[in-house]
Parts: structure tokens; sequence; C-alpha cells
């Protein structure tokens, strides 16, 4: 088994061990976990009040989520050999949900079907020549802020799901209350965690210990649930939660209400062509499609290549093969979530946790393929780890990205504006994807108006005027 | 005026200083309007919660910022501008007049309280003390969280990014389907400025900024043709306030209400409590002392740092009397029933168009002044057009990233916290605060007590109680 994993997986080659991947696995889906509750609450619940507007229960999409990672992430092992692992994209099912079901009145089976288109065009894309053309259409000053643009958006995510930052109504965001005296200590606790698991972090790194990630994130659920203590009616609460799963129940309806749901009903467009009329169904189709390819190529490809980047595992050219391979084991994630009733199936950043912890082959995804497989069954899993527990792994994987940001030459202004509009735009549009979108814009204004309107790549001018079309059309 | 401001020792003239003060003013001309309607109109419900009204506070934030200003010019020599906080007034009007349900004028009050602290704390050194315990580490990373900072606000003010209930900001709808072009033409004029200035910039353009600006402004007029309604909605946003009768109000509801009636606590005693009271009093203090000074003297370190006019040990010159200026302009607030007062980032923008002494800020001061009397001017001025010069701001900010020595864990963890706490919490002063948290976490935890100074120490047990206090 030893021998046949090392072989498979090219672990000595790759400097690493069984041990070292399967510890990074799981901090990688410890990390990632949430997202089977987060998801299962924005399909089914989508305005907070309980109405199901999308018909779909929360148990189906859990399931949905579930499998859709499991089967995700056995691609990105088996035909990447890569560290990263995926699970359906919190941007691009906010997206599903809010834009194309509720703005423009799609129905969840013919969303689903425009993900399946997307995640067909992926592959077909990511399987010829074509991928070439899109990837070197990024120009390098863009290519170079990836790292600390996405190293900016884990934290803010981060920051968010632990509560240290909330949304704010005026402000958009702005930090949370640490006021336990006269506000409530239940809530002020999370944010002590995350805190406290990212200097466990920080100082276990200084100190070189080697699992420092993974320690770091058992303190912290450690630690919460032992400051649970001090909370009236919290162990009630999380008892509760975990009640509220039913295995054959959710699996009923996942067979009923998600599975193949896209070839059920997603064919039929009827009402959304009556309310829109034909014309502007098919440009609005069209986009929205795009939208979901584009995003899902871009904010995969930033994130794989930015952690490539920091890790400079990037000698040469030809070792974009790596980011190739990786980048079709995720839109055939794309294309089996979309049959299996989920939105795009993406390349997680949150697995850069598993990066930071070591991970180097596809030992590591395979690995959180059988740890979701494990909470499809045993559904309690994910709900006993709370995101302030992983909240500091991902903080501290924002330093080690933004390292990057030295490579940015800043002294020269048409380097230094894409770049710095790449990194500021992809946490404050929530997207990878469309602050690559305004870097590779600047790129292009930039160069006309200086004389060097030849350098522009043809794939440049093609990938902005697609991502000029989405903006547009679809938000 | 030329010996005053020393013009030619800092290779500067009078028509260089006079297009800088232009352009710190076009920067931040947006706080008359917005200062006006967060004080008359906190829910934008039209319900006036505080009782004072917007032509008094119009005013009240003219006298202040000319105030401000025109000290930061004749006494600290420094081309930057002061203004009302947009974080104090936000906590003058939400947090110690909505939430603690004291009035005005007893808000009024605590401004002048404060100001008079700082004053004294000037005056003495001891603010510039405080500032400069605040560890290198930290220091080199307010000015790129900054950065960030400032080109979150353009964007923002340009309509490019917005608020979002589930993950508090994003992308906006650029959809011209259905939004139209009203809705698009703010945003497209913020690009477009945003583009003149690089590109003039990178051309060696030494007055980028202001053609910039000027250009966004005659567009978003020239494209209003194309819009129907344009002009009829505009004109009728411009009416003139009659300055006689703007005075008269504030006169009426602003000025001295802090003595009048700001000494007079006993309505909030009685419903509340004493214990309360003084809790309250304390904690309104505090979170105004650490959030003003560190967030005025982060935005001119910043802006100095930018300018490249930090001394040769890394400070800001003239730091006491600049300090001087913002406390005098406090107290000055205090008295006109307004928040505190505070060095602008955006003023940065002078620095950048090239302005070198005072005389930017003096000249700054007098559009200030005359906007006041004119306050058409004050609407004139599209933010979309400022907005792209406010972004192109931050990418020169940005460029500090390379001073941070982010391969020791030791340095970058406090760092890191400044930079994203910045933009994200939205408040400089709770970045510093973060980063300090940060320092001395690691230092304590790597054996490193003893290189922790006791100033640290103190700004530091501060900044925890402010977050365990307040907010």
């Amino acid at each position: 088994m030893r021998r046949f994993l090392e072989k498979i997986f090219k672990i000595k080659e790759n400097n690493t061990s069984i041990r070292i991947e399967l510890l990074a696995g799981l901090t990688s889906f410890t990390s990632m976990v949430y997202i089977l509750i987060f998801n299962a609450n924005l399909l089914s619940n989508p305005y907070g009040d309980g109405s199901n507007p999308l018909g779909i229960s929360f148990g189906a999409v859990y399931i949905s989520t579930a499998l859709a990672a499991v089967v995700g992430n056995i691609f990105m092992s088996l035909v990447a050999n890569a560290p990263f692992a995926q699970a359906t994209g919190v941007g691009l099912t906010s997206f599903f949900v809010y834009t194309v079901c509720l703005k423009f009145g799609y129905s969840y089976a013919n969303a689903l079907l425009l993900v399946l288109i997307g995640g067909v065009l992926f592959v077909i894309i990511s399987s010829t020549k074509l991928k070439r053309i899109i990837i070197r259409a990024i120009p390098y000053s863009v290519k170079v802020a990836m790292a600390p643009g996405v190293g900016l958006f884990v934290t803010f995510i981060a920051l968010q799901n632990s509560g240290i930052i909330v949304a704010s109504e005026e402000n958009g965001a702005s930090l949370g209350s640490f006021n336990f005296i006269s506000g409530e200590w239940k809530n002020v606790m999370p944010l002590l965690v995350a805190f406290v698991g990212f200097f466990v972090i920080g100082i276990l790194s200084k100190k070189k210990v080697k699992r420092a990630i993974l320690i770091g994130i058992l303190v912290s659920i450690a630690l919460y649930y032992l400051l649970g203590l001090t909370i009236d009616g919290f162990y009630e609460g999380i008892a509760k939660s975990i009640e509220s799963f039913s295995l054959t129940r959710d699996f009923e309806a996942f067979g009923t209400e998600a599975f193949l749901q896209v070839f059920k009903g997603g064919f039929d467009f009827g009402p959304v062509i009556a309310q829109m009329g034909f014309a502007k169904f098919i440009l609005v189709s069209v986009c929205l499609v795009l939208t979901f390819l584009f995003t899902d190529i871009f904010d995969s490809f930033g994130f794989i290549y930015g952690v490539y980047d920091r890790y400079s595992l990037l000698a040469e050219e030809n070792s974009l093969d790596g980011i190739y391979k990786t980048l079709r084991a995720d839109a055939m994630g794309s294309v089996s979530g979309a049959l299996l009733g989920s939105s795009t199936v993406t390349t997680y950043v949150e697995s850069a946790s598993g990066v930071a912890s070591g991970a180097k082959t596809g030992l590591t995804p395979l690995f959180v393929a059988v740890l979701f497989l494990i909470s499809m069954f045993f559904s309690p899993l994910a709900a006993l780890i709370p995101n302030a527990a992983t909240a500091g792994a991902l903080i501290y994987v924002g330093v080690i990205l933004i390292i990057c940001v030295k490579k940015i030459d800043w002294g020269d202004l048409s380097m230094a504006v894409p770049a710095f509009l790449t990194i500021a735009l992809i946490p404050f549009c929530y997207n990878v994807a469309y602050g690559l979108a305004f870097g590779m814009i600047a790129h292009i204004v930039i160069n006309i108006f200086m004389g060097n309107i030849k350098k522009i790549r043809i794939g440049t001018w093609i990938v902005s005027a697609v991502f000029l079309a989405i903006m547009m059309f679809t938000r | 005026m030329k010996d005053y401001f020393k013009l030619k020792e800092n290779k500067a003239t009078i028509r260089g200083e006079f297009s800088a003060g232009l352009a710190v003013f076009f920067s931040m001309v947006y706080i008359y309007f917005v200062n006006a309607n967060m004080f008359s109109n906190p829910f934008g419900t039209g319900e006036n919660v505080l009782g004072v009204s917007f032509n008094a506070i119009f005013i009240s934030t003219g006298l202040c910022t000319v105030i401000g200003t025109l000290l930061m010019g004749l006494l600290a020599k420094l081309p930057f501008a002061i203004s009302i906080s947009m974080c104090s007034n936000a906590m003058f009007v939400y947090t110690i007049c909505i939430k603690f349900g004291m009035s005005y004028a007893n808000a009024s009050f605590m401004i002048l309280i404060c100001g008079l602290i700082y004053l004294l704390f000037s005056a003495c050194g001891i603010r510039k003390k405080l500032f400069n315990t605040i560890p290198q580490a930290v220091k080199t990373a307010i000015i790129p969280g900054m950065g960030l900072f400032i080109a979150l606000v353009g964007l923002k003010n340009a309509g490019i990014v917005v608020n979002s209930a589930d993950s508090g900001l994003t992308l906006a709808s650029l959809n011209l389907l259905d939004g139209g072009f009203l809705g698009a033409l703010p945003l497209v004029i913020a690009i477009v400025v945003f583009f003149i200035i690089v590109i003039l910039t990178l051309k060696g353009v030494k007055a980028a900024i202001i053609i910039g600006i000027l250009m966004g402004m005659g567009l978003y007029y020239l494209l209003g043709l194309a819009i129907p309604g344009f002009y009829e909605n505009l004109s009728e946003s411009m009416q003139m306030v009659s300055p006689a009768q703007a005075f008269s109000e504030f006169k009426e509801m602003s000025l001295g209400v802090a003595f009048t009636e700001g000494t007079d606590f006993s309505a909030f005693i009685e419903a509340e409590g004493f214990s309360k009271f003084v809790f309250s009093f304390i904690v309104s203090l505090l979170s105004f002392f650490m959030v003003d000074t560190f967030g005025s003297l982060g935005s001119l370190y910043g802006a100095c740092a930018r300018g490249n006019m930090l001394t040769k040990d890394g400070e800001i010159p003239r730091m006491t009397s600049a300090m001087l200026s913002d406390s005098i302009g406090s107290v000055a607030s205090g008295l006109f029933g307004n928040a505190s007062l505070t060095a602008y980032m955006e003023s940065a923008a002078g620095v950048l168009a090239g302005g070198k002494t005072g005389l930017t800020a003096v000249f700054a001061s007098m559009f200030f002044a005359i906007t006041m009397f004119l306050s058409p001017i004050a609407n004139l001025m599209p933010s979309c057009a400022t907005s792209g010069a406010v972004v192109f701001i931050g990418v020169t900010m940005a460029c500090s990233f390379k001073d941070i020595d982010f391969k020791d864990i030791t340095i970058a963890i406090p760092a890191f916290l400044a930079v994203v706490m910045t933009p994200f919490a939205y408040n400089v002063a709770y970045g510093i605060a973060f980063g300090m948290i940060g320092y001395v976490i690691m230092l304590v935890f790597t054996k490193q007590i003893k290189k922790i100074k006791a100033g640290v120490w103190i700004i530091t047990a501060l900044f925890v109680l402010l977050l365990i206090l307040t907010n």
C-alpha cells in the first residue's frame, strides 16, 4: 500500500512523505469543511427567512456538496497529482443563487445547465491549445500580483467568517465588537479564539515547529470548546445542530431534488424567455455561462499560480504543465458537480493552508476526498469544526502569500498600476477573477497610450473583452 | 510670502502651490456635504435626530476646516489639509448621541474637552512621544495599509465597489442594460480620470492629478448632455444656500452650544444613572483620543512619506506644530459644535500634484473659505472625478510595501495585521492597534520581551481597553 501510494503520487521525487501529505490533507479539510453547511444554507434559505425560493432542501444540498467535493478531489488527485483541494465555490454559488436564480429568474435546474455548459467548455479549453492562449493572456504585471491579492482575499474571508470583520451598512466592512462588557461574551469568544489560533501558528513557525498550522487549528478547536463552558446553553446549541441531520432523509432528498436535476428540468427555459424576451434571454444566458466559465478559470488559475509562485515551484515556463493539469481536474470537477446538483466546483483558496503545511502531491486531495466522504455519512463532523478555529490558519496563509508583493517593481508605474488594481480588487470585489480583469484592463490601457500597443497579446484583448461583457450584462 | 514659506529652498513656485492647493481642495470638498448630512440626517430618512440643521453644520464644517488647514499652512508649514474626521463624526453621531443617548450639545462639550487634552498633550510633546513609540514594523505598514484603504474609499465613492450584506464588499453592477447610462456614468468617469492621471504621470506631466480631475469634471458635464433630465436635476441640487441664513442657523444651533447646554448632563444622568454616565464619558474620551491621535498622525506620516518629506530620522517634520494645528482646530470644532479634526490622507493629492510648502495648505483653506459662501461649488465637483485621483494616491502609497521585511515572521505578522485591518476595519487607528497588539504578542512569546518599550505597553494596553469597552 505504502509503496503503491509512493509510486502513484511520486512522493519521494517531490521530497515529501505520506505522513506530511495526510496531515496537510487534514489541515485543508478543516479549513474548507464549512462549505457543506454554508452552501446548504445558501441554496435552501437564501433570504435567511426560511422561505425556499429555489425549491431544494438543506439535506439535498448538503449531500450534493459533499459528493461533488469527493469527486472533485479524486480528479485533483489522480488527474493532476496536485496538492490543492476543491469544492463548490462560495462566490460562484452566491452568484448562482442571487443573480442567476433570484435576479434573472432561472430555475435551479436551468442554472445547473448553465454551470454544466461552462464546465464542459472548460474541459474543452483545458484539453486543447486554447488553454495556452488564455493563460498567456495574463500579463506579468498581473500574474505577479496574484499571490498577494489572493493572500488578502483569504484573510478577508477568514476575518469575516470568524466575525472579526463584519459587514456594515455604512462602511461595507467594519470591525466586529470585542466589547464583552456591555455586549455578549458568546459573540466575542470566537473572535478571541481566531486570534489565539493565528498567534499560536505565528509563534510556532518562528520556532520552526513543522506542523504549526495543524497544531494551531487543533489548539483553537480545543479552546473553543473549553471556553464554551463559560457560555450558557453552548453545548445544547451544538447538540441541537447535530440532531437536525438525518441521513436517510437527506439522501432521499438528494436523489429527488438534486441528482441529475440538470437533465430533468434544465432545458425548460419557458418562464425565463417569457419574462425577458428571446433576444435578451440569449444575451444574458451567454454572459452567464461565460461568467461561470471565466470566473472558474481565472479564480483557479490566479490561486494556483499564486501558490506556485510563492513556493517557487515554477522554475521554468514548462512547469506550467502542472498548472494545466490542475485546471483540467478543476474543469472535470465542475462538470461532475453540475450533474450532482452543485454549482461550480473550483479549487479552494483555503486549501493553501494544506500547501503551507507542506503538501506537494495529489495524496493530499485524495485524503481530503476521504474526509469529505466520511463527513457525508457522519454529518456532525462539519458542524463541529467552528470557523473561528480555522480563521487563524487562513490569516496566517495571508501573511505567507503577501510576501510576493516584493516581486513587484513599485517604482515603475506601468507595472505598479495593474499590480495594485489586481491586489486591491481581488478582496474588494470578493472575487479573484474580477481582480485579474481590472489588472488586465489597466495593462491594456497603459500600453495603448504609452505606444506599446503591439506588445499586447491577442489573448489579453479577448479575455478583457469577455470580462467587460460579463461585468456589463450579468451583474 | 516667498520668504515665509521658503519657496526657493523647497524648489516650489506660487503657481505650483496654487494648483496643489486646488487638488487638495477638490479631493476633500466632499466633506462639506457628507458631514452636514451625517449630522442633520443620520439615518438617511430625513428625520433630524440630533436637532441640528444641515446649514448649521455646513458652516461649522467650513469654519473648522479653514482654521485647521490655515494653521497647518502657517504654523506647521506643511502642504496638508485638516478637516472633520470621518471617524470622529460617526462616533459623535452614531455612538455618543444615538447609541449612548447624549444630546448634541453634550457631545460637543466632549469634543471640546478632547481638543483641550490634545492641546495639552501636544504642547508637552506627549502626543509626539506616543506616536514615536510605535515600532518600526507597524509604522512602515501604515503606509501601504492606508494605500489600500484610500483606494477602497475612492472605489466606493466612484461606485465601483459597493457594500454587500453577505460579503461586506463586492463589485458594483456595471449593467448598462438595466441600470441605464446615468448609473454607469460616475463609474466610467472615475476610471477615465484614473487612467488619465496614470498616463500623464508616466509621460512626466507634473500637473497630472489636477488635469485629470478637471478633465473628469468636463467629461461629466459633457456626457450629461446624453442623459435626459441631467441638467434639471443638477440645477435643483445646486440651489444656493443663502449664506446669511446659513450663518444665522449656525449661530443659533451650533456656536457655543457646548457651553450653554453642553455641560448639563442631568438629562442623561437621570435616564441612565451616574455610574453609566461616568463610564460613557470616559469611554467616549478614550475613543476620540486614540482614534484621532493615531488616525491623524498616521495619515500625516503616510502623506509625508509619500512626498519624501520625512526627516532623516524618519519622523514627520515640524511634528509639534502640526499637532498643535489639529489640536487648536479640535478646540475650535468643540466650540462650533462639530466632531474633532484630523489630517486628511486625501491631502496627499497635494504632494503628488507638486505641493511642497505650507502655501499649498493656505491656498486650500482659501478655497474652503470661498465654498462656505458659495455652497454650489461643493456640489459642482462630481465626486467621481476626484475618486479616480484618490485611487491613484492609493497606488503611490502601496509602493511602501517594499520597505516591509516579510521574511522575518516577528515583523511580518504585526505588519500584515496593520496592512489588512486598516482597510477591512475601515479605520487607520484600528490598523495601528492590531499591529501593536501583534507586535507585543510576537515579542513576548519569542523571548524578546525586553525589546518592548514602556510606551508600547501603554499604548497597546489603551488600545485593548478601547476594543473591549467601545464598538
